[in-house]
Parts: structure tokens; C-alpha cells; sequence
């Protein structure tokens, strides 16, 4: 019998405010937008967590305590608990009694949610030291496997995130990636036998994450026991089937009249029903279950949109200027020293702000339009850009004043180093 | 079909469309008989022109033709009221457009009216009285758009309601403007069709030239920003000259030209000249492929419409690869999206997206590449196919079968 190894991926990004152009070098907050809107991050996190994260995690914490071999998983970026700390310590606190259980499995990720392993190793590292720090810090554990943001992953990803040290990694399974290979097994990095990857089911995740709550669906309404049945039909066929998804997907994608709780309320039991069935996390099914095979991923695979590559964060010009320019300020920035300028910079990789600027699909009114707190990706772009130009202006402000209060230590120098030449002089002429 | 202008005798968007439409017509197999008021020289098109004024003459039939002969044949109708009050100007020659249609639709055979703006309404229900055939009316701009809904003229908004009113169908170019006519003209929901505008530049391509002194500003590295269409009220001209001086500020190297004439010319050139902005705006009158040209040459092309019912211009900018600034109070909005949508009266706004397309490379590059493709899938095809539907719904009514 299959095991189900449930993991939800919980972020939520600093969204900048519409800045105009007009404010560049103001040195304006960008991230403190408090018109009610969908830029005011308090805002969304209070809606999020009244829809979903408040009655998903009351729900999930009974049911953790009513069934001992219930498991789940999840990543937590470290922007998000920055901002529950900020705004809503009561949801923190919800997701704290959770991992209380010892049935809770957290996973390594990037602090800013980025796409950093694209373009500089030092600075990923950094971010994954930084996130494993607040883990630890906020929920008391250290992360085992690891979980790159919107699941994106290659053969080269791979190679540096065993490089930190992890043995374990998981990764999409959409068909085209696998071929005839199935997602219900572990697999191995392509030439690093060290690097075992659990990869997704997207069927039976998307009929949770997308289709649950859609009428035309052949199967609407799904109820507990039919998806239990599903699982349970893999007997022979698979080790572990891994439903990755959204955290969101409950009471915010899936709305509450979808009756995705009930749903949620009813799965444990329904799986649990076949006495060989179980649930396990990533660490335990990599444990568990011996790896078949290798897996080659060459090129970037994600968990976004049909396509599931890059394409959603980086396809059209607007997204490859920015992502340039915000890496390009690496050296720059960090050489500053000051952590202010260095935590905005990275607020700013969020992958989140490169999705908004999407143009795909965009004239279809898909689901980009839907996550986008901007009327347009072109709106997102200005605003991201003229953010951009006042973040380099205040960097100079910080450079030149930097430079500014070091002269008068130059000038002590100068002047010990004149008094002492003034004394050998002295010593010489006598 | 009865319009009031075409191509290439024609003062805007109106005759643009009505060319369009009638092509495609005929491309799908609908014979049309395009009436215009006044005879020209137009170019050889598979679909006739008939010109009310010579029709006359040409059935050889007596041409002392008055007032008030036409009132002794005409029946007493509620038209009858606009078709005999003395009128000057404009109006006067709507009447008389009316009148003359009665004879084209005695001897004309056809089975659809199809009349194109209030200019051609009077005439529509000449014919729709005379022939009993039903008239579709289709509304390419309201009194409301016109006039952003200030100085309205009574004799135009009562036609343009009549008009609707008599119709068996109203046809409107976007959702915009069903609203108006609903509000407005208390015309009900169920008689009008959302027919959106199609584009064919093919003819205006071919006759595209090189405007050497927007290149030659190009060269020396300055920026073209293109305002086009008429400097009335309802364009927005003075939002655009408002919008420039902010842009101004930032890049004074900036070139803003205005094509087109208007009443507002005047006051508009005069008021640059006080700020000391003569250098930096160029006032041409063009129209057709001339006019056309200047598009390819803009970095940005900006439509600040209080009011636009459709805004075919938009289409026209996307198709040369040159990205728009359009008013959200447009009608083509509704159907395209890869452009910069602003409300007309924040000029804050329209300066920025002007900066933001003059500072980000990238962005310009993406709103061309993504528009270019978008507008190229509009055409006059599916609005005469939807224009063809609503013939046919009215044909099996008529005449059904036994």
C-alpha cells in the first residue's frame, strides 16, 4: 500500500506599492503600502489567514491529535513568518502548535522565496543559512530536506543544493519531465547518487489544488473516500505518493462553500481506512524507501502553469531586465555592510514580483491575473523598476556617507602620521 | 448601407469602419449597396456606391425636387417633424440625405437597412417607412462622446434617439458605448449588439512613407510622443499638452507631435507658445497614409479620449509595434490588454507611463511584441461575420420558411 506524503508550501511575498516615478529618490518604504488594496501586505495576510490559515490550521491541529499517523509537511519562506511576526503573531502561534506534535516535518527553502540559485550561489547559500536560522529560531528544528522555491529544479540546482549538505530535494512530476517513469517512487539525482529527490504527483495534487472546487469537473463534487480509493488503487505501484501544494489551496483557492474542509476533515480517516495505508513526510520517505533510479532534469522544471519551467517569473523582456538588475546590485549592496539595505535587496528577489510581471497568457484573464496585485503585469514592471532606481540612489546616499564620515579618521591619520614625521625630524636634526 | 463617408474622403474613424465593414461583407458573400449622401471619386471596390444626390439624374427622372413635394407623397410620420423644420448647416444636409433616399429605396432592391451613425439615421428611416424592410442602426459615436457630455446639441442627440428607437436593432462598437445608449437613449438591452471594430491597414501600409524629421530627432537621440486624431474635446488634446509638460521636466528632450485639426487647435498652440514649449510640439494636418505613417515613428503613441466608442487608432499604433497609452473611457480596452490604460483626467498618470516607456527600454520592447500580435488578431472578419447573423435572424424572420 502507498504511503501519502502530504507538503504544503507556505509564503507570502512583500509586495511593493504602486511607486511612482515621482518618488524616486525619496527613499519612500516600499513594502508599507496601507491603503486597502491588494499591495498592503497586512492586509492580504489578515484576509489569508482569516479564509485559510486561522480555521485550515484549527482543523489540522484536531485532526493531528486525533490520529497519530497523520502526517504533514510544509516550508515556511522566511518572509512569511517575518510578516506574521509583524502583523498576526496568533497565526505564528498556530503554526507553532502544529510542529508541537512531532508529526510535523519543516522543510529547508530560500529566506526571500527567490530564484537566487539562477544567478549567484553565494547569495542562495546565504538566504538558505539565513532560512534554516529562523526555523530554528521560530519552530525549534532544523531542516532536513530541502524544497527550492516554486519547486524549481534541475541537474545543476541539484548539484549545488547537495553541495549544502542536503541529501534529499523535491521536485516536480509532471509527465513530460518523467516519460514513463512514476512520480510514486524515489529517484536519485542524475550523476550524484547522494542527492535523492521526491517528486510530485500533479494529478492527484491538482485535483485537490485546482479542480476540487470546479462544477465541470467529471468528478465534483470529490469527496474523501473517492480520493482515498484513488490512493489506494496505486497498491503495487507505488511507494509514496507526494501531494505538494499551495498552503492557500485551502479556504483561499478552494473557497469554504467548496467544502474543501470537509473534505480535509474526512481524508485522514478515509486513508488510514486500508490498515496498510499511512503517512509519511519527506524524511521518512526517504528513509523508508529505497531510490529505483536516476532522474535527469537539464533544464529548469517548476510547479507553475502548464509549462511548469521558468517561463512564469522569466519570459519576457520586462522579467529578464529586472531579474538583471536586481542581481547586478549583488556586490554593491552587500559590499555596504548594512543589513537594512542588504534585507530590502532582498525583499526584492522575491520570485513573486517577477510572476506579477507575466505576460503570458495575461490576455486570457488566467490565473496570473487572478494572483496579481497589480492591474497589469506592465504596472508591476513600472512600479518594480522606479523602486529599483530609488533603491540604487539610496545606496549611493549610504556610500557617499559612509565616505564622508570616514574623512575625519583620514585627517587624524594624516595628521599622526605628519606629527610622528615632524618628531624623527626633530630626533635627527638633534 | 447608408454612410455618410468614405475612405479617402473621409474626417475620421467613421468612414474607416464603414469601408471595412462593408468589405468584409462582401467577402462573405453579402451583397451590399453602400448610399452616400454626396457623389466622388472613389477607388473601384467589389461592392456599389450609390450616391444620393446624382441618383436622380441617373434614372433620368425629374429632378425638381422640393421640400414640399416630398411632403405630399410622404406620409405623416414622427420624422416628418425633422425632415421639414428649417435647418442651416449640417443638419440641413442630413435632411436632405433623408429625403433623397426615398427614391433609392423605391427603386432600389434590397433586404436589410443598415445605417451608420445619426448622420445616415434620418435617411434609414426613409427607406425602412418606403420599403418596410427592417433598419439596423449602428452607433459608432454618441452626442455623449462627442461632446463629453457638455454643450450637447438637442437636434443631434433627438435624431441619434429616434433613430434608435425606430430600429429594429442597434449595433454599438463596444460595451462602453451599449451602456450609453441604454442609459441615455433608454434604448432596452435585448435590441442592441456589441459588434467590436475590425482593422485592415493593408492599403495604408503599402502607402506608408518616411517622415525625415521624426527620424532625424531619433537620430539625435530624442523622444517622439504622438498624439492623433482630432483636437476637439472629445480627443483630450489639452490632457496630452498637460501630461507633456510634466514629461517635460524630467526629459526636455522630448518631441510631442499632434496630428490633426480641430477647434481647439487654436487655443492649444497658443497656450504652448505662453509656456515656452513651441520647440518641443510639432502641429501637422494629415490624414489617410500620411497620417498613418506617423505611427511607426513614435516611441509612444497617446489616446487621452474622454469619451472613445471604439478608438481604432489604438489598433492601428499596436500594428506598427509602437506601444499606446490609452484612456481606460475607451471602448478598444475592452478588448485588448497589452496596452497602458490611464484615466484621461490624471495627467500625473499619463506623464508617468510616458516616462516609464521612455526610461525602460524593456518595456517598450514588451509592449510591442506583445501588442503587435494582439492587434493583428482583430480584424473586420468577425464583425461581419456577427453583423451577417443578425441579417439572417431578421431574413428568417421576414421570410420564413415553408
Amino acid at each position: 500500500m502507498p504511503a501519502v506524503c502530504l507538503y504544503f508550501q507556505v509564503h507570502q511575498p512583500y509586495r511593493i506599492k504602486p511607486f511612482s516615478i515621482y518618488a524616486i529618490g525619496s527613499g519612500d518604504d516600499y513594502f508599507n503600502d496601507t491603503e486597502i488594496r491588494n499591495t498592503n501586505n497586512r492586509y492580504i495576510l489578515e484576509k489569508v489567514a482569516r479564509k485559510s490559515y486561522l480555521p485550515t490550521n484549527e482543523l489540522l491541529l484536531e485532526l493531528l491529535e486525533e490520529n497519530p499517523q497523520f502526517k504533514i509537511s510544509f516550508s515556511f519562506s522566511g518572509v512569511f513568518l517575518d510578516q506574521c511576526i509583524e502583523y498576526m503573531p496568533d497565526v505564528l502561534a498556530s503554526f507553532q502548535k502544529l510542529i508541537r506534535t512531532g508529526q510535523v516535518e519543516v522543510l529547508a527553502e530560500t529566506y526571500y522565496h527567490s530564484l537566487a540559485v539562477l544567478y549567484s550561489e553565494k547569495e542562495f547559500a546565504e538566504q538558505v543559512r539565513l532560512h534554516t536560522k529562523k526555523i530554528e529560531a521560530v519552530f525549534h528544528t532544523t531542516p532536513r530536506v530541502f524544497r527550492n522555491t516554486e519547486l524549481i529544479y534541475s541537474d545543476a540546482i541539484g548539484d549545488i543544493v547537495e553541495k549544502l549538505g542536503y541529501s534529499g530535494i523535491l521536485a516536480e512530476g509532471a509527465d513530460y519531465i518523467l516519460g514513463w517513469k512514476s512520480p510514486n517512487f524515489i529517484y536519485t539525482h542524475n550523476t550524484n547518487s547522494n542527492l535523492r529527490l521526491l517528486l510530485k504527483n500533479y494529478r492527484l495534487s491538482d485535483d485537490i489544488a485546482f479542480r476540487f472546487g470546479s462544477k465541470e469537473w467529471t468528478a465534483y463534487p470529490l469527496t474523501a473516500d473517492t480520493f482515498a480509493h484513488w490512493i489506494h488503487g496505486h497498491n503495487g505501484n507505488a511507494d509514496s505518493i507526494n501531494l505538494f501544494m499551495d498552503f492557500e489551496t485551502f479556504g483561499e483557492h478552494q473557497w469554504e462553500d467548496t467544502g474543501i474542509f470537509e473534505f480535509v476533515r474526512q481524508l485522514p480517516q478515509a486513508v488510514l481506512k486500508d490498515s496498510d495505508s499511512s503517512f509519511i513526510t519527506p524524511s521518512e520517505a526517504f528513509a523508508r524507501f529505497p531510490a529505483r533510479e536516476s532522474v535527469s532534469m537539464p533544464n529548469p522544471v517548476s510547479w507553475a502553469d502548464i509549462e511548469r519551467d521558468l517561463s512564469a517569473w522569466r519570459s519576457n523582456p520586462l522579467q529578464h531586465d529586472a531579474l538583471k538588475e536586481i542581481y547586478a546590485l549583488e556586490d554593491i549592496v552587500c559590499a555596504t555592510k548594512n543589513a537594512h539595505l542588504i534585507d530590502t535587496w532582498r525583499k526584492l528577489q522575491t520570485s513573486d514580483h517577477f510572476y506579477y510581471m507575466c505576460t503570458k497568457w495575461f490576455a486570457d484573464g488566467d490565473v496570473h491575473a487572478y494572483f496579481n496585485p497589480y492591474q497589469s503585469p506592465y504596472e508591476a514592471y513600472i512600479s518594480y523598476m522606479n523602486v529599483l532606481k530609488d533603491f540604487e540612489i539610496q545606496i549611493k546616499k549610504h556610500i557617499s556617507s559612509q565616505q564622508k564620515n570616514k574623512l575625519p579618521f583620514v585627517t587624524a591619520l594624516f595628521h599622526s602620521i605628519h606629527n610622528m614625521f615632524n618628531k624623527i625630524t626633530c630626533i635627527m636634526v638633534h | 448601407m447608408l454612410g455618410w463617408e468614405l475612405p479617402p474622403h473621409n474626417s475620421g474613424g467613421l468612414g474607416v469602419a464603414c469601408n471595412g465593414l462593408a468589405s468584409a461583407l462582401t467577402l462573405d458573400d453579402v451583397i451590399v449597396s453602400f448610399v452616400l449622401p454626396y457623389s466622388g471619386i472613389y477607388n473601384q471596390k467589389d461592392w456599389q456606391i450609390l450616391f444620393a444626390d446624382t441618383y436622380f439624374q441617373e434614372l433620368g427622372t425629374d429632378t425638381s425636387f422640393t421640400f414640399a413635394a416630398y411632403k405630399q407623397v410622404g406620409s405623416a410620420c414622427d420624422i416628418s417633424d425633422f425632415l421639414y423644420r428649417e435647418r442651416n448647416g449640417l443638419i440641413n444636409e442630413v435632411q436632405k440625405y433623408a429625403l433623397r433616399m426615398q427614391c433609392i429605396a423605391e427603386h432600389e432592391d434590397f433586404d436589410i437597412i443598415h445605417a451608420h451613425d445619426w448622420l445616415s439615421f434620418l435617411a434609414g428611416i426613409t427607406a425602412k417607412r418606403i420599403s418596410k424592410k427592417p433598419l439596423i442602426v449602428h452607433v459608432h459615436a454618441t452626442e455623449f462622446d462627442r461632446t463629453g457630455g457638455q454643450g450637447l446639441n438637442q437636434d443631434v442627440f433627438d435624431i441619434e434617439k429616434l433613430g434608435m428607437e425606430v430600429a429594429d436593432a442597434v449595433i454599438t462598437v463596444s460595451d462602453r458605448t451599449k451602456r450609453t445608449v441604454m442609459k441615455e437613449y433608454g434604448i432596452p438591452e435585448s435590441k442592441i449588439h456589441v459588434v467590436y471594430n475590425g482593422i485592415d491597414t493593408s492599403e495604408l501600409e503599402k502607402q506608408k512613407i518616411d517622415i525625415s524629421f521624426l527620424k532625424q530627432i531619433k537620430r539625435e537621440g530624442g523622444h517622439i510622443v504622438l498624439f492623433l486624431g482630432r483636437l476637439t474635446i472629445q480627443k483630450g488634446p489639452d490632457y496630452f499638452v498637460e501630461a507633456a509638460r510634466t514629461v517635460l521636466e524630467k526629459m526636455p528632450h522630448t518631441y510631442f507631435i499632434m496630428v490633426g485639426s480641430g477647434d481647439m487647435k487654436e487655443h492649444i498652440m497658443e497656450d504652448i507658445a505662453y509656456s515656452g514649449l513651441s520647440k518641443n510640439f510639432v502641429f501637422v494636418e494629415a490624414m489617410g497614409p500620411l497620417a498613418y505613417s506617423f505611427f511607426s515613428h513614435a516611441d509612444v503613441y497617446v489616446m487621452p479620449s474622454l469619451s472613445e466608442p471604439f478608438g481604432l487608432t489604438v489598433l492601428e499604433s499596436m500594428r506598427n509595434s509602437t506601444p499606446v497609452i490609452v484612456s481606460r473611457q475607451s471602448g478598444v480596452s475592452e478588448i485588448i490588454k497589452h496596452v497602458l490604460l490611464v484615466d484621461f483626467w490624471n495627467t500625473d498618470e499619463i506623464a508617468e507611463k510616458i516616462l516609464a516607456v521612455l526610461s525602460y527600454p524593456a518595456l517598450q520592447k514588451t509592449l510591442s511584441q506583445n501588442g503587435l500580435p494582439e492587434a493583428s488578431r482583430i480584424n473586420w472578419k468577425h464583425a461581419a461575420q456577427t453583423c451577417k447573423h443578425l441579417y439572417q435572424s431578421f431574413i428568417a424572420w421576414l421570410f420564413p420558411k415553408e
